[in-house]
């Protein structure tokens, strides 16, 4: 993992130091909340329906046990016992007081964390594949990327006033579960065809009140230059980027005015105008940067474990367990473990401090002490032995984690939706836990297989749900909650956004219809048909009749 | 014909933990039912003055009007279901009055009344 050096650590404890200054004044009165609201928000602090929000950044979703442990003892020490990760590989605190946040800042600095950059119209969080560094089907390892785009977009002079927020994403697998072709700018590692490592770039995607697919503006950049053309991007947007309309004013929306063509040409006309001479020091940096993501010393152990098959045949919970929560690892004998946040009823993506301390000595004890957070809101423990995986099973169950659900119909990813936040139009969160609840059999949930369902709460899409083979979008209809549900959204290699179906359902209508639709997805599929080939196969207006089939 | 006017009650989040508080008789409270209730648009503008006034003082943050109706105990409550929310102070989904993981607020138990 990345260690910070002095300059890192002297920029995070500078920013401490001077946000504490910033709340003294705001509490003397000094500044007025004009003056202040910008300051907060570049430390990450909003104000919410009930009380202030606190989001902190996990750069590249990536975190060691002793991080986690620190996250934990914030959620106790100044919260109410627990945070919510999000989709875009951030925890947030729901319930600070504004006097403890530069206290709580403090905290994250001892970690080598922060919440900068969190929020306002900059390059925010850099997110990365919860699997990166362990996938089999990665060419790379995107995070030392992700730590250059860190460092270079930290409180960069030129990029921090852009005419919108701006985020990046990166993957080094063939599969996207970084979700690149919807950011602003999406990385893919990429080799040429003599071996040289680059990326394939994608931009203008996003998602919103106005979703769009990103283009393909490069095949490849070689990886010295990925900060010249990265630049250049954001250079042009800088420019020609709307900042007469707020809702007009992301990189989607240029990209896709001016036409993929023209964007391109502008764009490498200003990657042409960037010194080379800029990329020696860039490369040097990559190194340093690249020594802290070298692989761990894993163990050289047969692929194969007799423990694991003895153990999951002896035990059909943890068989389902293995066979739901686990991925395949690069190395021999090893397992990506998933986490799910997803417990029957409860509030997806939330995990209590005793849950955080629960995970971080799991990873001290099982994954090398690192953890992830994927972009479904779950915790992935990169690194377990398969051999091990019994024993890990056996203490996420002691803490209640060890929920077998992991891409299955109750892995629902929602935003926090009304019940916390001041934008949303209808709540999201108790509408996950009806599915939760509804779907909760677990050989009702592996028959139906791997189904991807994303609630949001307002038109601003941060629950994803124009991804979402199925995505419910809560909206205020007559004075009341109504939920609007759009199929076969798909946010990996093969994107696509969801076609909305017809007139929203009520908020006790809504999980009636959802099941209608799953139990003809049920009688129609075709062998073993995903949801999405369903879909695919079918027809969207097939599909849609079947939502309403009780209309 | 002139729409018909809404009572209303004027809302704000304190400075210091961002609650949802409430103009009342003797200030700013937690409790939404001792807020005071404008019956006039005259009365309304009054308040929200009056609000503003502890914007501008720096106590409170983002002064608005709730238009509410009064339940049958002659409690003012608020009309639209996101202020609805809004004056449970927690989460929908939480037991009322509290979570129980989340101790730090009891409706009734801690001091009604916001000291500012």
């Amino acid at each position: 993992m990345y260690r910070y050096d002095e300059f890192d650590e002297q920029f995070v404890r500078e920013r401490v130091t001077q946000f504490r200054g910033q709340v003294e004044r705001r509490l003397t009165g000094a500044l007025n909340e004009d003056e202040f609201r910008p300051l907060r928000l570049m430390n990450g602090l909003y104000l919410q329906l009930h009380a202030y929000m606190l989001r902190v950044a996990i750069p590249y979703g990536t975190l060691s046990s002793k991080q986690m442990r620190q996250l934990a003892h914030i959620a106790d020490v100044y919260d109410r016992g627990y945070g919510h990760f999000t989709t875009r590989q951030n925890i947030q605190y729901n319930w600070p007081k504004l006097k403890d946040v530069p206290d709580i800042l403090n905290a994250l600095a001892d970690v080598e964390m922060h919440a900068i950059q969190t929020s306002g119209n900059c390059i925010r969080n850099v997110t990365a594949d919860p699997y990166s560094g362990v996938a089999a089907d990665e060419i790379a390892d995107p995070r030392p990327t992700c730590e250059l785009l860190r460092q270079w977009s930290s409180n960069h002079p030129e990029f921090s006033f852009l005419p919108r927020k701006f985020k990046i994403a990166v993957t080094g697998a063939r599969a996207d579960r970084a979700v690149i072709k919807f950011h602003d700018i999406g990385l893919r590692l990429a080799q040429d065809e003599g071996g040289r490592l680059g990326y394939e770039v994608w931009a203008g995607g996003g998602l919103g009140r106005t979703p769009m697919i990103g283009i393909k503006v490069r095949d490849f950049v070689p990886a010295i230059d990925l900060l010249r053309y990265v630049e250049a991007i954001m250079r042009v947007y800088n420019a020609e980027g709307r900042r007469d309309n707020k809702y007009k004013a992301r990189i989607k929306i240029l990209v896709h005015e001016k036409g993929g063509e023209e964007f391109r040409q502008a764009m490498e006309a200003e990657f042409a105008l960037i010194p080379h001479d800029e990329t020696a020091p860039v490369e040097k940096e990559l190194r340093r940067i690249e020594a802290f993501f070298s692989p761990p010393a894993y163990e050289a152990v047969a692929d194969e474990s007799d423990l694991l098959t003895k153990s999951m045949r002896a035990d059909p919970d943890f068989a389902r367990w293995v066979r739901v929560n686990t991925r395949q690892h690069k190395a021999p004998g090893y397992a990506i473990a998933i986490v799910s946040l997803k417990p029957k009823g409860g509030a997806p993506g939330d995990a209590t401090g005793d849950e955080m301390r629960a995970l971080a000595d799991a990873a001290d004890q099982f994954s090398l002490s690192e953890l992830r957070v994927s972009a479904e809101q779950n915790i992935v423990l990169p690194n377990v032995r398969k051999s091990e995986l019994f024993a890990l099973w056996q203490e996420l169950r002691q803490a209640g984690l060890a929920i077998a659900n992991a891409e299955l119909i109750t892995d629902v990813v929602a935003c926090p939706g009304l019940d916390y936040c001041t934008l949303a139009t209808a709540r999201s969160i108790p509408i996950a836990q009806e599915i939760t609840e509804r779907f909760a059999e677990p050989a009702l949930q592996e028959q139906i297989g791997s189904i991807r369902i994303k609630i949001s709460g307002c038109i601003n899409a941060c629950g994803h749900h124009h991804v979402g083979d199925i995505g419910i979008l809560g909206l205020e209809k007559t004075g009341a909650e109504a939920y609007q549900i759009t199929l076969g959204g798909d946010p990996t290699e093969s994107a696509a956004i969801g076609e909305r179906s017809g007139p929203g359902f009520p908020a006790d209508g809504v999980v009636d219809a959802i099941e209608r639709l799953i139990h003809f997805y049920l009688g129609q599929r075709q062998d073993d048909e995903s949801f999405k080939q369903t879909y695919l196969r079918l027809g969207h207006a097939v599909m849609k009749d079947a939502l309403y089939a009780a209309h | 014909m002139a729409k018909k006017f809404a009572l209303q009650i004027v809302t704000a989040n304190h400075l210091l933990d961002g609650n949802s508080i409430f103009l009342g008789e003797d200030g700013w409270t937690a409790d939404h039912h001792a807020a005071r209730i404008a019956s006039s648009p005259e009365a309304a503008a009054t308040l929200e003055v009056l609000a503003l006034a502890d914007e501008a003082a720096n106590h409170v943050v983002g002064v608005y009007l709730v238009a509410v109706e009064l339940d049958e105990d002659g409690n003012p409550e608020p009309v639209h279901y996101r202020e609805k929310m809004r004056v449970r102070a927690i989460p929908s989904f939480w037991p009322d009055p509290v979570k129980a993981r989340a101790p730090a607020r009891r409706r009734g138990g801690e001091a009604q009344h916001v000291s500012l």
